[in-house]
């Protein structure tokens, strides 16, 4: 891992090169999103940050749950 | 600093979400209005003109109108008085405008004018589901007759969901008088019926 100036940057542990940020779709819910994240160009894993997990994804949770 | 990776059910496609519903619901409503092309159509609040320059690819004589009005055959103007004449147009879009709109009723009225008789009104608009014929009476009292009603609240879940997932707002252009649970979502397609007066 190196310090970036926003976020850290991660290595893939399979293939042992740098994630890059790109669009990828996240399919949740029965839906679809875009959402820009770190992915590795070889394999294709995505990182996905606590905050998004934990926060964001709670909440659109709540949303498409119609509660 | 923690994390999860993962791979299941992601892919690298992208997915571009103007409104609720996005373009697909515009070609959806023009379907069910039995409009083909070169059907005269007027995208009134038509924003950054991105539905205009679409109908026109597909063979529409699509125009727009709105006050910060881009891009070719977009003009510069106010719903509540339309640059254009009477009966001007076979089809009116009227989308994401309503809600916001200081004077609903002036809006449908200039949209009654510039509709040819029976012409088609499209509104797909944020509505208080608490309050589900709101938009329908509102389109009664300006003379015209509600054909289709169609509520699309998922595609304003999964619009505000990909918002938040992406770091914004989730519903930055919802009206004060609804509250974000009780926001739907619908399609109305609506006829002149008379000469408003």
């Amino acid at each position: 891992m190196t310090t970036g100036a926003k976020e850290p940057s991660w290595l893939c542990a399979a293939c042992g090169i740098a994630l890059e940020r790109g669009m990828v779709e996240i399919a949740y819910m029965g839906s679809a999103f875009p959402v820009e994240l770190q992915r590795c160009p070889r394999c294709g894993i995505v990182y996905i940050p606590e905050e998004l997990a934990l926060t964001r994804m709670a909440e659109a949770e709540k949303i498409l749950e119609d509660k | 600093m923690t994390g999860q990776a993962c791979s299941c059910g992601v892919s690298e496609k992208p997915l571009e979400i103007m409104r609720p519903g996005g373009l697909v619901l515009t070609e959806e409503a023009l379907a069910a209005c039995g409009l083909a092309p070169p059907a005269r159509v007027l995208d009134a609040g038509c924003g950054t003109g991105a539905v205009v320059s679409r109908l026109r690819e597909l063979g529409y004589r699509a125009a727009g109108v709105d006050l910060a009005a881009r891009g070719p055959h977009c003009m510069a103007g106010r719903i509540e008085h339309l640059p254009a004449k009477t009966s001007a147009f076979d089809c009116v879009l009227c989308e994401c405008v309503l809600s916001i709109a200081a004077d609903p009723h002036a809006c449908l009225r200039e949209m009654h004018r510039v509709l040819i008789p029976s012409g088609i009104a499209v509104i797909s608009d944020v509505y208080d589901r608490s309050d589900p014929d709101a938009l329908a009476g509102l389109l009664g009292s300006c003379g015209f007759s509600v054909t289709l009603w169609q509520d699309h609240t998922r595609s304003l879940q999964e619009f505000a969901a990909a918002a938040l997932l992406q770091g914004r707002s989730a519903l930055p252009g919802l009206p004060q008088f609804i509250s974000p649970r009780k926001a739907g979502y619908c399609l109305i397609l609506a006829r002149k019926d008379s000469p408003h007066g």
